[in-house]
């Protein structure tokens, strides 16, 4: 008798928590339900070197490549008052985050894509913030961002970069890279590039990668530190000047010539070849120091 | 006919190349060297611009925003002028920090590389006159674009408004520090060289306000 109370009773303290248990799940999917209700995916068909354009005010961004001349969109966002919407023109696929209403909160405009493209793809993305992470790309591309981080990895194109207060980071990047930015950071590793200038104000700049015979690399800055990296067997001129800040360098140079311009006598100026000197490397800070150190 | 003075003819310079022959700018030609270069200098960027004809107007960056500036009226192309067809990635965007400035920007600094091939006191003197004028209208658009472009900047506390409100402190201070040293040095190439990077550096971040969306 008492085990067949206690057995009422434990029945009866199971059904209560079942039923608990199910109207928690059933919170928990209404509350989950808007993050659903807002999501788009849609394929499009391209040919060769198609352009992809995205226009995005906030969000994360992800951009990848795969073997199918096929543009795949997936996007997702939690509020209605932004919409998300990709169409084909032509060989050329935008995508946009539409804002439909006036008083949107920072966090109300946020959407997130990740978007499948041909290796050969162009692309042309603006977004103001959150990040924007590109990899395994090989045509040209115009990023540009205000206060978004840009990551990019084992792109080949023409790489046009502007930033704000964003970063960008390029990691195996083999073609021609130009970046411009305010204050944000700038790191360029293990490229093998024949083109690279990167201007930010405040941000530091890292250049850690090849120097190709005929190459040109031009880094310049306001205040941040520039870091270079070289082998012992790279070839390279270089010239560096640092207004108000100084020059570190652990490159045995051949004084070769005073540099065309004109600089003034209180700037710190470092000039001549490493090795044959087939590369040339510009460096030039107002007040943050350049450092031109053998690589790890 | 009232003699045209260098400024007076910089001013002209965006009519000469577009084929406008005012008799008293060939009179002020004639006479003056650093308007001469000035002038090659111009038509060489405008012959190498033409190679930028065959590329589609970067409208498909910002379909977006460039809709909405043509229903606002913002944008008009009838026929494109020479600094729209030199400055083709600037044309949709506002006005306030477009071809214009960046015309100014170039221009100026054009008359700054001049520097280098000017020897005489005399013409040292005609060149710094020259390179103030130029530098004048280019701090006078960018502030005023500024004060176009406050509302953006003034948008209730984001990431976006921060970001562009911290950098344009960056800026100013770096066009001030910057303008200083010029001051001090006028034939400092390279510091001339940051006067232009931070003004140009202003009227992308100005623009990048006025297109931002988060706001």
């Amino acid at each position: 008798m008492q085990l067949q109370l206690n057995g009422s009773l434990a029945c009866s303290e199971f059904s209560k928590r079942s039923w608990r248990l199910a109207g928690s799940c059933a919170a928990l999917l209404l509350f989950a339900s808007p993050v659903l209700a807002h999501h788009l995916e849609k394929q499009f068909t391209v040919q060769s070197h198609p352009l992809i354009t995205l226009h995005n005010p906030s969000g994360k961004v992800i951009i990848s490549s795969w073997d199918k001349p096929t543009v795949m969109v997936v996007a997702d966002h939690n509020s209605p008052k932004v919409e998300v919407d990709a169409e084909q023109v032509g060989n050329r696929v935008d995508v946009v985050t539409h804002l439909i209403a006036d008083d949107i909160s920072p966090d109300e405009l946020r959407a997130n894509y990740v978007i499948t493209v041909p290796e050969d793809s162009e692309l042309q993305i603006h977004s103001d913030s959150g990040t924007v992470s590109i990899s395994k790309i090989l045509g040209d591309m115009s990023l540009e961002t205000v206060a978004a981080g840009i990551e990019a990895e084992d792109v080949g194109g023409y790489v046009v970069v502007q930033t704000v207060g964003g970063g960008f980071q390029c990691m195996r990047c083999t073609g021609r890279i130009e970046i411009h930015s305010i204050s944000g950071d700038i790191r360029l590793v293990d490229d093998h590039s024949s083109y690279i200038f990167a201007q930010t104000s405040t941000g530091s700049i890292l250049l850690d990668g090849d120097f190709l015979a005929n190459g040109v690399y031009r880094l310049k800055n306001y205040s941040g530190p520039i870091n270079v990296s070289f082998s012992p067997t790279d070839s390279f001129d270089v010239d560096a000047t640092s207004f108000y800040g100084k020059v570190d360098n652990q490159a045995k140079l051949v004084p070769a010539r005073r540099p065309n311009r004109r600089i003034p006598s209180f700037a710190r100026g470092l000039f001549g070849s490493f090795n044959q000197g087939r590369a040339k490397l510009e460096l030039s800070s107002f007040n943050g120091i350049i450092n031109i150190h053998k690589r790890d | 006919m009232a003699a045209m003075h260098c400024k007076d003819f910089w001013l002209f310079s965006s009519e000469w190349l577009e084929g406008d022959r005012n008799p008293a700018a060939i009179a002020h030609l004639a006479g003056c060297p650093a308007c001469r270069a000035l002038i090659t200098d111009l038509e060489s960027i405008r012959n190498s611009a033409h190679l930028l004809l065959e590329e589609e107007p970067p409208a498909r960056i910002w379909p977006a925003i460039k809709s909405q500036l043509e229903k606002e009226g913002l944008i008009r192309q009838p026929k494109k002028s020479f600094l729209e067809r030199l400055f083709p990635a600037t044309a949709f965007r506002p006005a306030l920090a477009g071809a214009y400035l960046s015309f100014l920007i170039i221009a100026a600094a054009a008359l700054g590389f001049h520097m280098n091939s000017v020897h005489s006191a005399e013409q040292q003197s005609l060149w710094l006159a020259n390179a103030q004028d130029a530098i004048t209208p280019v701090a006078t658009e960018l502030g005023s674009a500024e004060r176009k472009t406050l509302p953006a900047l003034q948008a209730p506390g984001n990431d976006i408004t921060a970001t562009l409100n911290h950098n344009l402190a960056i800026v100013d201070n770096m066009i001030s520090l910057c303008e200083k040293g010029v001051r001090q040095d006028p034939q400092n190439e390279m510091m001339r060289d940051y006067l232009y990077s931070a003004y140009q550096q202003k009227a992308d971040l100005l623009a990048a306000a006025a297109d931002s969306e988060g706001r």
